[in-house]
């Protein structure tokens, strides 16, 4: 019996395919894998802590770019080559100016930056450069690159010579927003601190010729009694510092980039850039700290920044700056003084200067500007008020008056003492007073001046006795009274400077004079100023 | 032992056939015919005297094995994205991960699992399928328990994917942490697959007809 021939089936069974298609793929990883095979540069960089290979990663804001694929120690030993496989596509960046610097977790007072670090290892970060020139090794920076300048925006550099520590990323407020970042701060061979700062394009009209930028360091408590005031910046500059500024009118565009501005220590210093200064010479115990404030009618015009003593251990002087817009108090015999806490029975004066120090008066005088000033222990003998009527009281003694004590009419205060001084030839005292607007009619050429204070005895044990007293102020404090004649004998009206004499005691007459006097505004001419002492 | 191997009188030669499916033994005698399909008369399933194509079906499943398991190791086989960071790892990668963390249990069974088992496997097959086409007689009974061996220890490769497949449903925690295949994966499944699948394909009796 025959058996039939069996053949095997001819071709190819399909199953085949499989590893055609297996080495299609094969073939097709090879090819990939080509095509992306980066460039090896190769990097010098100080120390190769946190980077490992294979996984440390380049990145360029914040895209990965490239890989470090291993480490050689530099025949020197001084430094650590990384040889990293940039993408393909980098290779027309890798220029000779292209910057790199490793990224590592950095946390200090006032701020922490590569926070994604410390789980993920440090990592390299990259600026291309703009050069032509291609390069395939490159030195790591030991910090990122300042902002490069070439950002759009207003890039400005400012100095001090104070110690101010700024990071490099730290914001630029203007009206406490953001508006720009510090590029740079570093410290300059002349030992000045130059600072860079990066102003964003919306905000670069903000700045001007005239801003004045300083330090904000974040909070600001300022005890100024009865006021006290806490200014807290915003939370990102308490924690990392900065800079702020503010633009007073006036200034012009900024054209000129390398115009420097200088860089204040605080916004008072700010505030006070343009103050005039001033030089104060004290007697040694003068009592004023620096901070002191310099007043005129009551009003801060400026303060007193330092106080030395001088290089003859005798005289102290002190340099005050002066608000611009009161240049015109700063005449050349100007009267300044120190004015503390007092206590005497007349009562308790410049108490508030117990709480916030002493400060320094002025009372404007005539002449040239000057930039020097003596500063006195005393009042001025005479504080001359531009208004009402100023006279001059003869007496023979001072007794408890002194200044402003008042001056009173039939017991109603119409005016004050303003001043008092030994008469030149020392026999008798000039007390000047000043009497106010609405009274000066009271006053006459006949007028009768009189010592209040305290009370009188009159008599003798064998006749009348008499007991007269004043208001109770005026017992104590001291005061002076006067009285006009009735009217045929009144006089006419007085002009400033003029002398009376100070009577200890008013004759009983004068008590029952009652002449009708309109009260009212007469402008009363003054005298030529006499100069202060 | 060369008198147990030497060619003996098979089932085949006496015009028995056996059932794939339920094994029942059928007479084919004369019925072997051009184009003539047989089936059993139980289960009726198909039926050969041996698979049919096997050693070619089995060249190209072990070939195509062998081919995706250069990719499967050498591209990374999983991404771990943590805090944006990726990071890619081998099979390899993970294997020396655990070996320097101490974990040297789960670092042995992933490299037997992973590496040793498919390479064992493709091996094996490789060396069966030659001694078939070359006749190489010797240690069939090895070889055939080599088989057995390879049939049952081809679905333990598929450790890897399970890990990744649970890791990436597990971990995943946004822009935190996110545990992703990667290419890899897709290679060596396949590898463990054509594998598996060639051990099916493969008929051990074709070693003692060679």
């Amino acid at each position: 019996m025959e058996t039939p021939i069996v053949k095997a089936k001819k071709g190819i069974s399909p199953i085949w395919i499989l590893p055609l298609v297996a080495i299609l793929i094969g073939c097709y990883l090879v090819y990939k894998d080509y095509q992306e095979s980066g460039i090896m540069i190769n990097v010098a960089i100080k120390d190769a802590n946190g980077l490992t290979e294979g996984k440390t990663q380049i990145f360029f804001k914040g895209l990965p770019v490239g890989t470090l694929r291993g480490f050689s120690v530099s025949p020197d030993l001084k430094h650590i080559n990384a040889e990293i496989e940039m993408l393909k596509q980098t290779r027309k960046r890798l220029t000779k100016d292209t910057l790199f610097w490793v990224v590592r977790p950095e946390i200090s007072m006032n701020r922490v930056t590569g926070l994604d670090t410390l789980i993920t290892g440090s990592y390299f970060e990259v600026q291309p450069g703009s050069s032509k020139e291609q390069s395939d090794s490159f030195v790591a920076l030991p910090a990122p690159p300042p902002l490069s300048t070439r950002l759009p925006g207003l890039h400005l550099t400012l100095h001090t010579k104070d110690a101010v520590s700024l990071e490099a990323g730290s914001p630029v407020s203007f009206k406490k927003v953001a508006v720009g970042e510090i590029a740079s701060s570093t410290l300059l061979q002349d030992g000045t601190i130059e600072t860079k700062l990066h102003i964003y394009p919306d905000y670069m009209d903000h700045v001007t010729t005239s801003s004045r930028f300083f330090v904000s360091s974040g909070i600001h408590f300022e005890a100024n009694l009865p006021k006290i005031s806490v200014q807290v910046d915003p939370l990102k500059t308490v924690f990392r510092g900065g800079v702020s500024f503010f633009t007073p009118g006036g200034g012009k565009k900024i054209s000129d980039t390398k115009r420097v501005f200088p860089l204040y220590e605080n916004t008072d210093h700010a505030h006070r850039a343009d103050d005039i200064k001033i030089k104060l010479t004290f007697s040694v115990d003068h009592g004023l700290e620096a901070d002191a404030e310099i007043r005129f009618n009551g009003i801060k015009i400026g303060l007193i920044t330092q106080i030395e003593l001088e290089s003859d251990l005798k005289t102290v002087h002190a340099i005050a700056s002066i608000d611009k817009s009161m240049k015109a108090l700063l005449n050349e015999d100007a009267y300044l003084w120190t004015v503390n806490a007092r206590f005497n029975a007349g009562g308790i004066s410049n108490l508030d200067t117990l709480i916030k120090g002493s400060y320094v008066n002025i009372l404007p005088g005539t002449g040239k500007t000057s930039q020097t000033f003596q500063v006195h222990d005393t009042r001025p003998v005479n504080i001359t008020v531009n208004t009402g009527l100023n006279l001059v009281l003869e007496t023979d003694r001072l007794g408890s008056l002194g200044y402003n004590k008042p001056v009173y009419y039939r017991q109603v205060q119409v005016g004050h003492t303003t001043g008092y001084e030994l008469s030149p030839t020392g026999q008798n005292v000039l007390i000047y007073i000043n009497i106010h607007n609405p009274f000066v009619n009271l006053i006459r050429a006949n007028t009768k001046f009189w010592n209040s204070t305290g009370f009188r005895v009159k008599g003798g044990l064998m006749t009348e006795m008499r007991i007269s007293t004043e208001s109770l102020a005026a017992i104590i404090g001291g005061g002076i009274s006067f009285s006009t004649p009735n009217e045929e004998d009144m006089g006419n009206r007085v002009a400033n400077g003029k002398h009376f004499i100070l009577h200890r005691d008013p004759d009983d007459k004068w008590l029952t004079w009652s002449p009708p006097l309109k009260l009212g505004n007469f402008t009363v001419p003054l005298p030529p100023q006499k100069a202060q002492k | 032992m060369s008198d147990k191997t030497a060619k003996q009188l098979t089932a085949m030669d006496a015009g028995f056939l056996s059932c794939h499916d339920c094994g029942k033994l059928l007479e084919a005698g004369q019925m072997i015919q051009d184009r003539a399909v047989l089936t059993c008369t139980r289960c009726n399933s198909e039926l050969h005297f041996r698979k049919p194509h096997s050693i070619a079906r089995v060249w190209a499943l072990i070939i195509t094995a062998m081919v995706l398991f250069i990719p499967a190791n050498l591209l990374p086989i999983m991404r771990v994205d943590f805090l944006g960071t990726k990071s890619y790892s081998t099979i390899m990668d993970g294997i020396i991960y655990f070996f320097h963390e101490g974990e040297y249990g789960i670092g042995l069974i992933i490299f037997i699992a992973s590496v040793l088992v498919p390479l064992f496997k493709m091996i094996g097959m490789v060396i069966i399928l030659l001694s078939i086409q070359f006749k190489w007689r010797k240690g069939l009974r090895h070889k055939s328990s080599m088989f057995r061996f390879i049939e049952f220890i081809g679905r333990w490769s598929m450790l890897d994917i399970f890990v990744i497949a649970l890791m990436s449903t597990l971990v995943s925690f946004g822009g935190f942490t996110a545990t992703v295949a990667a290419p890899a994966a897709t290679y060596f499944s396949t590898v463990v697959v054509c594998t598996m699948v060639a051990a099916l394909t493969f008929d051990s009796r074709l070693l003692w007809d060679a």
